[in-house]
C-alpha cells in the first residue's frame, strides 16, 4: 500500500515532480480493464482453437438464462453446478483481488466485501431467472439498483466495504468485453454519426448550465463549469477531468456529485418506462439514453433495463456504447484543455488552475476505449474466416456468448456496486440556483436527446 | 504568463504534505466521488485535492499560495 502512495506523493523537497509514466500501465483501472478484458477474449479464442472452450463456458456460467419457475429447479441449478459456481467465484476474485491489490486496494477489505457482492450478484442473476420475471418488471439492472440502493441506505454499509464495489472498474470492462460482439465495421461507420449527435447535445448543455449558473443566477464561474461539463460529458469524472484546469474547490465537486448522483439515478428508473410508453426502438432509446445520461455505468443500467424490457437488449446496448463511449466520453481531454484555456486566457489569473497543454489529450483520454476498439478489431479478424453457418454453429455458443455471460456479470457487479455505494447521507446539500442551473440544462440534453435520437436520426439508428 | 511559471522553484504539489494524490485517499477526501466515478481511472489523470487550499490542482503543478498569495480565488 505504502509503495502505491508512494507513486503519487514524492517525500521531501525537489524541482521537478516527476509524472507517473509507465506506472499508470499497472496502477489506473482503465489500463486494468484492457488486460482483462482483451486476455479473457483472447484466452477464449486460444481455447476455442485448442477444442478447450467448455473451461470458458464453465467459468461464464450463470442462473439468468434458466426460467426457473419453482425453487425446487432453481436449488436444482445450484447444486448440480456447486463446483463450477465455487471455481467462477475464485476466478473472479483473484483478478479482481489481484489487480485492485496493486492499485492500492488492501485485501482484507476487499475479499470479505467481493465475497457479499458475489453471493448478492447470485441473488440478481436468479431473480432475473424466474420464468415471471419480465412480467413483474423485474428487470436485472432495475432490481440491482434498487437492491442495493435499500442495502447500503437501510442498513448502513461500512464505508471499508466500498474496497469491492468498483462501479467504475467494472463497467470498463464489461465495455471492454462488449468490443468483442462490436464489429469494427459497426463503430467505423456509425461513429461518426454518433459524435456529431453528442457533439451538438454536450456543446449545448455544457453552455446552457454555464450561462444560466453564471448569467441568470450569478453563480462561481468555476463551479458553473464543473457542474456543466457533468450534464454535458460524463458526469463527475468529467468534472474531476476539469476541476484542475479551472481551479476548482472541493465544494464544486461535492456539489457535482450529488447533482449527477440524483439525476442519474432518476434517469435511470425513468428512462427506461418512458421509453417503454413511447414504445421506441431499442436502438432508438439506447441512443437517447446515451445522449441524456451523464455517467457510463448509469447509461448501461438504463439502456440495458430497456432492451431486456424490449426484448432486445443487444441493439439499446449497441447503439448507448457509439452515442455515449464514442459520441461523449473520448472527447473529455479536449474539454479539460478548452476550460484550462478560458480560466488562464479569459478569467482573471487569481482563479486559474493551470495552463493547457496539449497532451493532456492522451493523458485524460479514457484509455479502456482502447481495449474496446482492440477487442472489436481482434473479434473482427478472427470471425472474418468463418461462414455465417460456421460463426453461429461454432464460434458464436463456444467463444462470443461466454464473453456475452462474463460481460453480463461485469455488469450485474456494477449495477449493484451503484446502490451499495449511493449513500445518500453522505451527499451535501445543494443550493437552489445550482440545482435549477443544472436541472434546467439536463432537460433541455433530454429534450434535445430525444429529438435528435427520435426524430432527426431515428430511422438510423433503428437500422443499426 | 500562467501560474505554473510563477510557482516556487522548490515545493511542486506532488512533494507537498497538503496534496491528496493516492486514488483511495482522495475517494475518502470526497465521499460519494466512487459512486459513478473513480479516482482510480484515466480521465482523472494526477489530479488531487490541495488539503491547505481545499482547491484541485495536478501533481506537478506550484504551490497556489506562491501564485496568488495565501487565499486562493474566489
Amino acid at each position: 500500500m505504502a509503495s502505491t502512495q508512494d507513486a503519487w506523493n514524492e517525500g521531501g523537497e525537489g524541482k521537478t515532480v516527476k509524472r507517473m509514466g509507465w506506472k499508470e500501465l499497472y496502477l489506473k483501472e482503465d489500463w486494468w480493464a484492457v488486460w482483462l478484458g482483451i486476455g479473457l477474449m483472447v484466452l477464449a479464442i486460444l481455447f476455442f482453437q485448442a477444442g478447450s472452450s467448455g473451461v470458458l463456458k464453465s467459468l461464464a456460467i450463470n442462473p439468468g438464462g434458466l426460467k426457473w419457475s419453482s425453487f425446487d429447479q432453481l436449488a436444482n441449478h445450484f447444486s448440480t453446478n456447486a463446483n463450477l459456481y465455487l471455481y467462477q467465484f475464485l476466478f473472479w476474485l483473484v483478478i479482481f483481488g489481484v489487480t485492485t491489490r496493486i492499485m492500492g486496494i488492501p485485501l482484507a477489505q476487499f475479499i470479505p466485501a467481493f465475497i457479499f457482492l458475489y453471493v448478492l450478484s447470485i441473488v440478481m442473476f436468479s431473480i432475473a431467472g424466474w420464468a415471471n420475471a419480465a412480467k413483474f418488471n423485474l428487470e436485472a439492472p432495475l432490481v440491482a439498483l434498487i437492491l442495493g440502493l435499500i442495502i447500503a441506505n437501510v442498513f448502513h454499509l461500512p464505508k471499508w466495504m466500498d474496497s469491492a464495489f468498483r462501479v467504475e472498474y467494472f463497467i470498463k470492462i464489461g465495455i471492454v468485453l462488449l468490443g468483442a460482439t462490436f464489429p469494427i465495421t459497426l463503430v467505423l461507420t456509425a461513429g461518426p454519426v454518433a459524435i456529431a449527435q453528442a457533439t451538438v447535445i454536450s456543446l449545448t448543455t455544457c453552455l446552457i448550465i454555464f450561462f444560466l449558473a453564471t448569467r441568470a443566477f450569478g453563480l462561481d464561474r468555476r463551479l458553473a463549469a464543473v457542474i456543466g461539463v457533468g450534464g454535458a460529458v460524463c458526469g463527475v469524472s468529467a468534472s474531476m477531468a476539469i476541476a484542475a484546469s479551472v481551479g476548482a474547490r472541493k465544494e464544486h465537486l461535492y456539489t457535482s456529485v450529488t447533482l449527477v448522483v440524483v439525476w442519474a439515478l432518476i434517469m435511470i428508473l425513468v428512462l427506461p418506462f418512458v421509453s417503454r410508453a413511447l414504445d421506441l426502438h431499442p436502438a432508438v432509446a439506447g441512443a437517447w439514453i446515451g445522449t441524456s445520461e451523464f455517467a457510463d455505468a448509469a447509461g448501461f443500467a438504463a439502456a440495458s433495463a430497456y432492451g431486456k424490457m424490449a426484448g432486445n437488449e443487444d441493439a439499446a446496448i449497441k447503439a448507448f456504447t457509439l452515442m455515449k463511449v464514442i459520441g461523449r466520453d473520448l472527447w473529455i481531454g479536449i474539454w479539460s484543455i478548452v476550460w484550462a484555456g478560458i480560466a488562464t486566457v479569459v478569467w482573471e489569473k487569481k482563479e486559474t488552475g493551470h495552463k493547457p497543454d496539449a497532451r493532456e489529450i492522451w493523458w485524460r483520454f479514457p484509455k479502456f476505449v482502447l481495449g474496446f476498439f482492440a477487442a472489436s478489431m481482434i473479434m473482427t479478424a478472427f470471425t472474418s474466416g468463418y461462414s455465417l453457418a460456421d460463426f453461429n454453429g461454432t464460434v458464436k455458443p463456444n467463444v462470443i456468448l461466454p464473453l456475452v455471460s462474463l460481460r453480463t456479470w461485469a455488469f450485474i457487479f456494477c449495477f449493484l456496486s451503484i446502490g451499495l455505494t449511493t449513500r445518500f447521507r453522505d451527499l451535501h446539500a445543494v443550493g437552489w440556483k445550482t440545482f435549477w442551473a443544472f436541472t434546467l440544462g439536463v432537460g433541455a440534453n433530454v429534450v434535445l436527446g430525444y429529438i435528435l435520437s427520435v426524430h432527426v436520426f431515428g430511422s438510423y439508428w433503428a437500422s443499426l | 504568463m500562467g501560474a505554473r511559471e510563477t510557482v516556487n522553484a522548490v515545493l511542486r504539489c506532488g512533494h507537498c504534505p497538503h496534496y491528496i494524490g493516492g486514488p483511495a485517499a482522495l475517494e475518502s477526501a470526497l465521499p460519494g466521488l466512487n459512486i459513478l466515478s473513480s479516482a482510480f481511472g484515466s480521465v482523472r489523470d494526477e489530479t488531487g485535492l490541495c488539503r491547505r487550499f481545499e482547491t484541485f490542482v495536478v501533481r506537478t503543478a506550484g504551490c497556489i499560495a506562491d501564485t496568488h498569495g495565501d487565499a486562493p480565488g474566489g
